[in-house]
């Protein structure tokens, strides 16, 4: 309860400072920063066959822009009554963060902003089972595991906010574009790890991160 | 504070698109793979549409897919992904005769949402008694409802 009210109050000082204009010279601390997606964990209490595991780090070149890599594993299970699909892989994204807000406002402890990433997933998956009707009746197969790579594009708005000294917590929607899967047409991955659904072109996600947030250079 | 509310409608509006995409989706596709075959005049070259269509599986009369069906440009033949080959009785007007396709199938997804389909690669076709003039125009079987095969007479 005690956090949750942390988090509202830098919320809403957040909110305040946003319309506050900057000054001139503002010392603003360079970080870097290392967190880790707490979304995935919390959405495979509900989802037990979906497991991600991402990280993030980003290193402060100016107050405004940040390199960022991130990284991570996903383990993932789908079935339905015609087929059961399995896929696990690794992912990496690689962009820049740009914080929308001025220095002044943002002081080193609060972002909004725009993340530009490449992605690339590598990942193995089959299809132990599927089933199709048609006028002839139940056919059945199967599709071998095999290793397929991925790359995509992606735009990510957020929000971060400083909870207490050092530690930083936010949320990011991913928009993503597929590029190109190594799968071909006929057999496209039902889900591509860092990605998304590997049958659509286009894939929205979301992240919630929890930050360590640590100065280098002021 | 002009700026700021554009920030969080933008923001918000991506969170909604986003929680909406999440949402499972039906299965809206296509999901069934068919050799079409369609009608020409000899001559003129010119789709027409044929008097009288019967159609069914060697061993399955009880289930017709077309029974006498009338004025059809164009017939969709589904064909058995458990085997490499199946055979049909096909009454063209007044006209019986017996095909028997042979084929190589292969698995595709058509969607998370409808899963697995079979596509095949088509031999040339069997008729017992060719009273029509047949042209093999596309061996790929596929959902994409693209002509097949043309009967000319």
């Amino acid at each position: 309860m005690k956090r949750i009210s942390a988090y509202i109050s830098s919320l809403l000082l957040f909110t305040a400072l946003t319309g506050v204009s900057g000054q001139d010279k503002v010392p603003v601390p360079m970080t870097i920063k290392i967190g880790a997606d707490i979304y995935g964990p919390l959405y495979n209490i509900y989802d037990r066959k979906t497991n991600n595991l991402e990280g993030f780090l980003s290193l402060d070149i100016d107050t405004g822009k940040a390199v960022v890599l991130e990284a991570g594993h996903l383990s993932y299970e789908y079935s339905q009554y015609n087929y059961d699909y399995l896929n696990n892989g690794l992912f990496f994204r690689l962009g820049m963060d740009f914080n929308l807000l001025k220095p002044g406002t943002a002081i080193g402890k609060y972002y909004a902003g725009i993340g530009l990433r490449y992605g690339l997933s590598i990942f193995t998956s089959q299809v132990p089972f599927l089933k199709h009707d048609n006028y002839w009746g139940t056919a059945t197969g199967s599709v071998p595991s095999s290793t397929h790579s991925a790359h995509f594009f992606e735009v990510s708005p957020g929000i971060r906010t400083e909870l207490f000294k050092n530690v930083v917590i936010g949320w990011t929607i991913r928009l993503r574009i597929l590029i190109y899967s190594s799968t071909g047409k006929d057999l496209k991955a039902v889900y591509i790890p860092g990605f998304g659904n590997g049958t659509k072109s286009f894939s929205p996600g979301i992240n919630y991160y929890i930050i360590l947030s640590i100065p280098y250079k002021k | 504070m002009k700026y700021k509310n554009i920030l969080y409608s933008f923001l918000l509006t991506i969170l909604i698109s986003v929680l909406w995409s999440c949402a499972s989706q039906p299965c809206t596709e296509n999901t069934l793979s068919t050799v079409n075959v369609s009608f020409y005049q000899t001559g003129t070259g010119l789709s027409v549409a044929v008097d009288s269509v019967t159609l069914y599986g060697i061993g399955m009369d009880t289930n017709r897919i077309y029974n006498k069906s009338t004025g059809l440009r164009v017939i969709q033949i589904p064909l058995d992904a458990g085997k490499d080959s199946c055979s049909f009785f096909i009454k063209i007007n007044n006209s019986p005769d017996t095909v028997t396709f042979h084929y190589s199938s292969y698995p595709h997804l058509v969607s998370k949402e409808c899963g697995f389909t079979f596509y095949h690669v088509l031999d040339t076709p069997n008729w017992k008694r060719p009273e029509f003039n047949y042209q093999l125009k596309n061996i790929n079987i596929t959902t994409a409802n693209e002509e097949n095969i043309r009967i000319y007479f």
